[in-house]
């Protein structure tokens, strides 16, 4: 992103990429749900996954995966979760959080860059991911009221109608 | 209403200065710019922003979707407590799989019907304060989702930004669920029931048009 540096360009690039945002934000919105224990026992291999993610990404390792369509299985899934307030147990929310960490991660990395500004992109980007995981995470546990908790299951299933329509045009067949 | 406090006394002689100090001639000056004025265009709205905007405007601005999507807030309402949230939370999981039907090419017979039918039927329910059980209404709801999904699939291919698309076309729908449900709120009142079954009568004779074109 032009004109703004690459340390707040890197912050902002988890919100802009909208296949990155999704599945961040929904997974949030089920560890809210789910309660404060859940978001502790996530946060530690989410933030080191996610920072091993980035680090691969600068150093140009990066599998030849189909990255938006992981993530946005990842988004659909959650989003189903959500909608029914319904979650796996905290330990497989602690590898979920992993997951999606490593792969939002391992596809952010910036090209044309030197070092010094590859660094600051990827710094921002692994700060950007975090505080969109856990501000959006705490909003969620903060919503304990009736009407509250139905917002989140409908915003719950409107993130997997997004996202079953992305993969449904991902993998329509080619005519 | 008096307006008290240092903030409404602030507004208020600000409010007074500037009128007494503005001739009749500029007020008229600056009223004849403001009507001319046009939004400002510091960006253009291309990529995400795009996709976005195109995929919230494509349920407003139809009318036929407008209609049927405010019946199912007002008819959740009238269906009560529960329902309230089971029909938003259950229409954009159905639409997005009529959706995924329009976006993959699989045809379905009489979208166009479909949805005039959806307004229709819907306003009939609001209109007659129809309470049938919630699986019943889920089922209707879910229906009709599956035409309006599949209309606004087939548009995804060719947006901007498909996934952008597709978060401002399920905002927009939801929000126009929103409507319907705020506007049932009238119904703690008697003559808010009224107003409310009168929406209702207005959406299916509205669906009854769309209907007799559709053919």
């Amino acid at each position: 992103m032009t004109g703004i540096g690459e340390f707040y360009g890197g912050i902002l690039h988890p919100l802009l990429v909208l296949s990155h945002a999704l599945p961040l934000v929904v997974f949030a919105l089920m560890l809210g749900q789910r309660g404060m224990r859940a978001m502790r026992f996530s946060y530690p291999p989410y933030i080191l996954a996610l920072a091993a993610g980035l680090l691969l990404a600068g150093f140009e390792v990066q599998p030849a995966l189909p990255f938006q369509e992981i993530l946005l299985l990842f988004a659909m899934l959650c989003g189903l979760g959500v909608a029914a307030q319904r979650s796996p147990p905290e330990r497989a929310l602690a590898v979920i959080a992993a997951f999606i960490g490593l792969l939002v991660g391992m596809d952010s990395g910036v090209t044309g860059l030197d070092r010094r500004e590859t660094f600051a992109a990827l710094l921002g980007c692994w700060l950007g991911a975090t505080l969109l995981l856990m501000m959006v995470a705490g909003v969620a546990e903060m919503a304990q009221q009736a009407w509250q908790r139905v917002a989140l299951r409908i915003i719950g299933s409107w993130t997997t109608a997004s996202a079953v329509l992305v993969l449904a045009l991902l993998f329509r067949p080619l005519s | 209403m008096q307006e008290t406090g240092c903030w409404g006394i602030l507004s208020s002689t600000i409010a007074y200065k500037v009128y007494v100090t503005m001739s009749a001639h500029t007020i008229l000056l600056f009223t004849l710019l403001l009507a001319g004025a046009t939004g400002a265009n510091a960006h253009e709205a291309e990529g995400i922003a795009g996709g976005f905007t195109s995929g919230f405007m494509h349920p407003l601005l139809g009318w036929d979707h407008v209609a049927a999507m405010v019946a199912v807030g007002l008819w959740g309402a009238v269906l009560g407590r529960s329902a309230i949230w089971i029909l938003p939370v259950v229409f954009p999981l159905v639409m997005a799989f009529g959706g995924a039907l329009g976006v993959t090419g699989i045809p379905l017979p009489s979208v166009e019907v479909g949805i005039a039918m959806s307004a229709l039927v819907l306003g009939s329910m609001v209109l007659l304060a129809a309470r049938p059980p919630l699986w019943i209404a889920a089922i209707i709801v879910g229906v009709f989702a599956i035409f309006h999904g599949h209309a606004h699939g087939t548009e995804l291919p060719h947006a901007v930004s498909p996934l952008a698309f597709s978060i401002g076309f399920v905002l927009a729908t939801g929000l126009l669920h929103l409507c319907g449900i705020l506007i049932s709120f009238l119904s703690r009142w008697r003559a808010g029931q009224v107003v409310v079954r009168a929406g209702g009568a207005i959406i299916a004779m509205a669906g009854a048009i769309f209907l007799l074109r559709a053919f």
